[in-house]
Parts: structure tokens; sequence; C-alpha cells
């Protein structure tokens, strides 16, 4: 009420305000207000007046202290082409001036750039060896390969789980808190005291330390809480971070510490302790507090899949594995199997080591090969190492096979072994042979009980029989009547001459002596009976005189006169003949000596 | 909400922790002032246009060489000089302290509280003394934490100080 009495009243100076206010009626009046306005100051205003330099210097400073205060944008974008151009000028004129003015600020920047960047390097290397020979490790060097990033990068970016639990904007000088943002799992202490205290221990550590000026504390550890600490000229910015942070976000810190002093340049200098200015600094700090959000979710999300793959390609990996372990050791268990029932080979010890396999045993010369029957698996040779010690096997069927290769029996020849370990020998075979087996066998039956041979048949004697039943069967025909041979028969004659010269031959090489040769000479009645008995000793004398012709020995020939006595049939040709009958030697082996039990 | 930094100066076992003690209830123990020399508490205060949170600094005090960490004063915009009445040698030290806490933070309010009131008959600081400070234009309190004398009215005198425009908000004025 009372403002709108006092805005109803009308001024005292009331006239004068409407005059400056509005357009001047005439140039003469206009002259006529300044001089009662401004007096003998008039003529230093006036534009066309030369401004003397010494009376704006006077108030210069003061001028731009206002107009900084007041309109500091305005001024300040006035500046920038005069100061732009100063500093070019200053560069082209002596370069040292500025270099030499901003080697303080310089050279730290540059020390901590470097400093940090070697922190980066560090990091992301060990990282890399930490995780190179992980089993997640094969999935990252996937995912490198796939995205054409370094193997470092991948584990930098999958291994790194952290949080940004608090962040703070501190006033530098005085300690005091300009704004927070909290991450909403997070607990925190009263960020005033905190800040205070963060500041305090700066200063401490700073004065205890002789830090040089341009060092700040930066980091601070305690267990998995990190507290990392960016320092600008006007602020400090100090993150809670819970977990292993990678070095990327000091770079973003110091990003957000920059766009602030750039944003609030003006409030922060002139901080009375009035934290409202900063209110709006909350998106620039969320940012940091969302940024590290989304790589903690990720985290958190990843994981667990992550896990599972992993877990998942580990127990495939596993099986496959043990699968094969296992085929393999089936396939190596029905080899073992097989070598055990194969005879003449007998396993003593068999292992497994690593992926080979490892036997030693034993095995006979006469077994089968443990190499082809390896081959007959599926087992691969390289896989397998053996070591066989040579041995004769007792098993039956190597016995026999040993006789067998010993004996080389001819074909006619069958040995068989009965259960009770006897060595049966039957069939026909030479004399020599025969007692060659006998000789071998006496000498000690390996592994025979006991041996037979008595059904072995001397080939030579059934020679001598056939070749006696042979000459036995045939008969020399004679004439009637005559001692002459008929015709036709002359070829049977020979063939006598020539059977019984082999005979004498088996015998002389058996070295035995053959018996008589009885040429029986017959008649048939026709006639007188003394000349028939005359003539049949005449027949069997002229065969005998064939014969020794033939070379066969006269002592040995004995001629029989059987006259007309042993009559066929009448009128048979049969009963005009000589033949012939031999007496065999006695063939006999040579006695064996069954070997002692 | 304004913040002001608020430091605690003054000579070893002047008071200084039992003044802030009396005044609020922190969150660290006493063990980081003697760690770091500082101690840490706020409070706010309810005098003046609007609240104002103190931010109080109790910096530890050394009686041999006065050796305050200076660091720790930086942007103060108030403090009190804690004066042991019981003992005479602290005003001097307190009178010492000023001089350099003016000279690294320039001149801004602060308040000599003359504590220990309750032991007045013992006091080594005479009216005199006191007549002197306040001669200089000091703001002079007499206080007691353990009986909880002027422990208000010292901070809310100080906070409406620091309110109040400061004379070098215009550098070239103080220049």
């Amino acid at each position: 009420m009372d403002n709108s009495k006092t805005g109803s009243l009308p001024p005292p100076e009331d006239q004068i305000v409407e005059a400056t206010m509005s357009p001047p009626t005439s140039q003469a009046g206009m002259s006529e207000l300044r001089r009662l306005l401004f007096g003998e100051k008039l003529e230093s205003l006036k534009p066309t007046t030369t401004v003397k330099a010494e009376a704006v210097s006077e108030v210069l400073a003061e001028a731009i202290a206002q107009s900084h205060a007041q309109y500091s944008k305005k001024l300040t974008q006035a500046a920038v082409p005069t100061v732009e151009s100063a500093i070019q000028t200053s560069v082209e004129t002596d370069i040292n001036v500025l270099s030499e003015a901003l080697f303080p600020i310089i050279g730290p920047a540059t020390r901590k750039s470097v400093a940090a960047a070697i922190r980066n390097l560090t990091q992301s290397f060990n990282q890399g060896l930490e995780h190179s020979l992980s089993p997640q490790s094969f999935k990252w060097r996937w995912e490198a390969r796939r995205t054409g990033r370094s193997f470092a990068e991948v584990v930098l970016l999958r291994t790194l789980v952290y949080q940004v639990e608090q962040v703070l904007l501190i006033h530098k000088e005085t300690g005091l808190l300009l704004q927070q943002v909290v991450s909403e799992q997070a607990q925190s202490q009263d960020p005033d005291l905190v800040s205070a205290m963060l500041t305090a221990i700066q200063d401490f550590v700073q004065d205890s330390f002789n830090v040089q000026s341009g060092g700040s504390l930066d980091t601070l550890e305690v267990g998995e809480v990190n507290i990392w600490i960016e320092a600008g000229p006007q602020a400090v910015l100090a993150c809670v971070i819970r977990g292993n942070a990678p070095q990327e976000l000091r770079g973003q810190l110091q990003t957000t510490l920059e766009q602030i002093h750039r944003a609030y340049a003006s409030p922060l200098k002139d901080f009375e302790g009035d934290q409202e200015a900063f209110g709006s600094s909350q998106t620039y700090l969320q940012d940091c507090l969302k940024a590290q959000f989304k790589t903690r979710g990720n985290g958190q999300k990843q994981r667990p899949t992550k896990l599972l793959i992993g877990l998942g390609c580990l127990t495939l990996l596993l099986g496959a594995w043990l699968g094969l372990r296992i085929k393999a050791g089936q396939q190596w268990q029905a080899y073992i199997n097989q070598l055990e029932q194969e005879p003449g080979l007998v396993v003593i010890q068999q292992k497994r080591q690593g992926g080979k396999f490892k036997l030693s045993g034993l095995q006979d010369p006469l077994a089968q090969s443990p190499d082809a029957l390896l081959a007959q698996t599926k087992l691969k040779p390289e896989q397998v190492t053996m070591r066989w010690e040579p041995y004769l096997s007792l098993d039956d069927a190597f016995t026999l096979k040993r006789w067998e290769a010993w004996l080389e029996p001819p074909d006619s020849v069958t040995l068989k072994l009965d259960p009770d370990q006897v060595l049966h020998l039957s069939g026909t075979a030479p004399v020599s042979w025969i007692n060659f087996s006998q000789r071998l066998l006496a000498k000690g039956g390996e592994g025979l009980r006991d041996w037979n041979t008595e059904a072995l048949i001397p080939q030579e004697q059934q020679q001598l029989k056939a070749l006696q039943e042979q000459i036995e069967q045939r008969s020399i025909l004679f004439s009637q009547g005559s001692t002459n041979i008929e015709a036709g028969q002359q070829a049977t004659l020979q063939a006598q001459g020539e059977d019984l010269a082999e005979v004498m031959a088996i015998a002389q090489a058996l070295d035995l002596e053959v018996g008589r040769i009885t040429l029986a000479g017959y008649s048939d009645p026709k006639g007188d009976r003394k000349d028939n008995q005359d003539l049949s000793q005449a027949r069997a004398t002229t065969v005998q005189q064939a014969l020794i012709q033939q070379g066969i020995p006269a002592p040995l020939l004995q001629t029989q006169a059987l006259g007309e006595n042993h009559q066929t049939t009448p009128e048979n040709p049969q009963n005009r003949r000589v033949s012939i009958s031999i007496e065999l030697p006695e063939l006999e082996t040579q006695s064996p000596t069954p070997p002692a039990p | 909400m304004i913040q002001k930094k608020v430091c605690m100066v003054g000579s070893f076992a002047t008071g200084k922790t039992s003044l802030v003690a009396r005044f609020v209830k922190g969150i660290y123990s006493d063990k980081y002032q003697t760690t770091i020399g500082v101690k840490i508490d706020k409070k706010v205060v309810e005098t003046g246009p609007q609240p104002m949170t103190l931010v109080l600094w109790d910096i530890y005090g050394e009686d041999e060489f006065q050796n305050i960490r200076m660091s720790y004063l930086r942007g103060a915009a108030g403090y009190f000089l804690v004066v042991d009445g019981t003992r005479r040698e602290t005003l001097d030290i307190a009178i010492q302290l000023q001089a350099k806490v003016e000279a690294h933070i320039g001149p801004v309010p602060f308040i000599v509280m003359l504590n220990k009131c309750d032991l007045e008959e013992n006091w080594e600081v005479t009216p005199g003394d006191i007549d002197d400070l306040q001669a200089k234009g000091w703001t002079v309190l007499k206080s007691s934490a353990k009986e909880n004398v002027a422990v208000e009215t010292a901070f809310s005198k100080l906070a409406e100080q620091m309110s109040r425009p400061q004379s070098n908000s215009i550098p070239w004025e103080a220049a």
C-alpha cells in the first residue's frame, strides 16, 4: 500500500525527468539543458572534444573493475580480440617473455599429464598380464580379434567394475563444499565436514612433505575405497570411488573440472560462502556419476552371463577331453585284453602316463606280433610305448608250433598234442626223417610229458611193398612146349628187371640186404610129366639169365621148377609162365628212448 | 545456504576444543586434531537474515613456537582468538597470533574469547588488559565452556559480523 501511494505522488523533479526523456524540441533548447545539468564540465564531455589521456588513466582501473562487476561478459568479449593480438604480438616480438611467464604453469601440467599417461600404461599392462591366462581371456581374445582392438584394451574394458559413490565440488581456498552428488546406494558422511577435512588433509600433506607448488594430493586409498582428488585453480573435485576405476576417469574428472571453471568463473572467484550459485553444477557432477553407473551396470549384467558362458565352454572342453580320454582308455583296455588272450604274450605292467600308454611284457618268438595287433586298433602307435622280453610259452598251441618248427615234418606227417602233453606223430615219412625226429625228441621233449611215434610209417617200406606186389603179380609167358618167351612178353621181363633193380637200390640206400628172389617156372600138362618138369626148370633159368643180364646179382636169383602141378585153368597161357617172388628185408627204425618226464 | 569457514586459534589448553564441543556435536573424534593438527565441526547458526553454516576448524595450538599451520587458516571468513584467563601468557600469544593471522589472510572479523570465566577469581588476565584489547577495537567476550557461558553468543556474534559486507570486498580500496 505504501509503495502504491508513493508511486502515485508526483515527484518534485518530475519536469526535469520529462525534459531528459522526451526528444529535444530544438538544438538550442538541448544545449541550454546541457549547460544547466553539467555546467563547466560540459566541454570535456563533448564527443568532439579531445579526451585527455591523463583524465582517462585516472578512472580506467575503476571503470574496468566496475564494468567487470556489472557486465563481466561484455567486457571479456570486448577484450578478446585485443588480448589475442597482444599475445600474438608478444610472441612475434620476443618469445622468451611469454614462455618465461608460462613456464611455471606448463612444467607441472606437462609432468602431470606424462605421469597420468604412464600410470594408464602401467595399469593396462598389469591388467593384461593378470588376465592373459584366465579362462575369460580366450573370450576376450576373440572379442579383441573381432573388434580390432588390442587385447589389453578389451581386458581393461571388461574387468573394471567400480562405482563412483560421491562427487564433491569443493572451493579450493576455503575448503567449503560448493556442491555434491551421491549415488543412490552409497552412504555418505556430512559432505561439509568431509570436504573441509579433505582440504585440511591436502594442506597437511602439502605442508608436511614440502611438496613443490603445483603438486597436490591426488589419490587417497583406503581398502577398496579410493578418493580421487582433482584440483583446479579455484575448485577441487573429489570423487569417492569404490572398486577399481580406470585412469580414463581421471581424464573425465579433469574435463568436468575445467567445464565447471569455465561456467562458474566469476562465482568461484567471488565466493562468499553462498552455495546457491553452484546449484546448476549438479548436472556436471551427475555426469560423472552416471558414466560410472553405466560401466558398473554393464559389469553387473554381463558378469553372470560371462561366467556362465565361460563355465559352459569349460564344461564342454572338459567333457570333450574326458570323452576322448575315456575312449582312448577303453581302446587301450580292449587292446590289453586282446594281448592277454593271445597265446605267447604276457602283459606284466601297463599304465597311463599323461596322454601316453606304457606297457612291458613277455613275448614268445612264435606269438602274434603286438605291433600288428596294435595296428588293428584305433590307437596311434606314437601314443604307445611297449617293451617286450622274449620267453618260451608252455601253452599247448605253442609247444605244438615249436615242435612243428623244430621237426619240420613232411606234409604226410601229422603232429598232435593231447591234453596230457603227449605228442603223437602219425603218417608216412622217410626213414631218415623218422630217425631224425626220434633223436630230437629223445634229446629232451621241451614242453612234452611224453611222445609217440608208433603211428609213423617209413615211406621206403611202402615203396618196397608196392614194388614187391607189382613184381609178384606179373607173369612172364612162354610158347607152348618151348623155352622161348612169347611174343610181346619181352617188355614184362624188362619191367620185372627194372623193378627188381629199384628194390635193390632202395635196399642198398637203407643199408639193407634183400632176401632171396625166387623165379618159379611152370608148364602146361601136355606131354610127358618129366619133360614138363625140365621145361619149367629151363624156363626159370631163361628168366634168370635174362635178369642177370639186366644187372641183378646172380647169387640172389634162385630158380624153382614147379612142372605141371600148378595149373590155373585148362588151356590158360598162364600155365606156361615164370613168376617172381621176393623176400623183403625187415625194415626197422631206430628204437626211440622216451624222454624223462 | 551461506557457509563460512571459522577457525579456532589460541595457545595449548585454552579451551578451544571444549568451546566447539559445547557448541556442536561433530562426527570426527579428537584424535584427528593431534594427528594432522585440526579438527573440523559444523554448526548452523540461525541469526541474521538467513541461516548460516559455520564450518569450524579447531586448530591445534602449540605453546612453545606458536607455529600453527597457517595454511589451515586460508579462506577463513572469521576466527576466534581463545585465551585462558588463568594464564597471562596465553593472552600475549593470542595478540601475536592475531598479527600473524591478519598478515596471512587479511582483516577478517574475529572475537577474543577470554575463557574459563568460571575460575575468574584465579585469573591472571586483568580488567586493564581487557580494556587495552577493547581500545584496539577488538570484540572481547568472557566465556566458560564448562558452564556454557557466552558460547552461543560468541558464535552468533561472529556470524553476524561475517554476514556484514566486508570492507575488503573491493580490492582497490583495500590496496
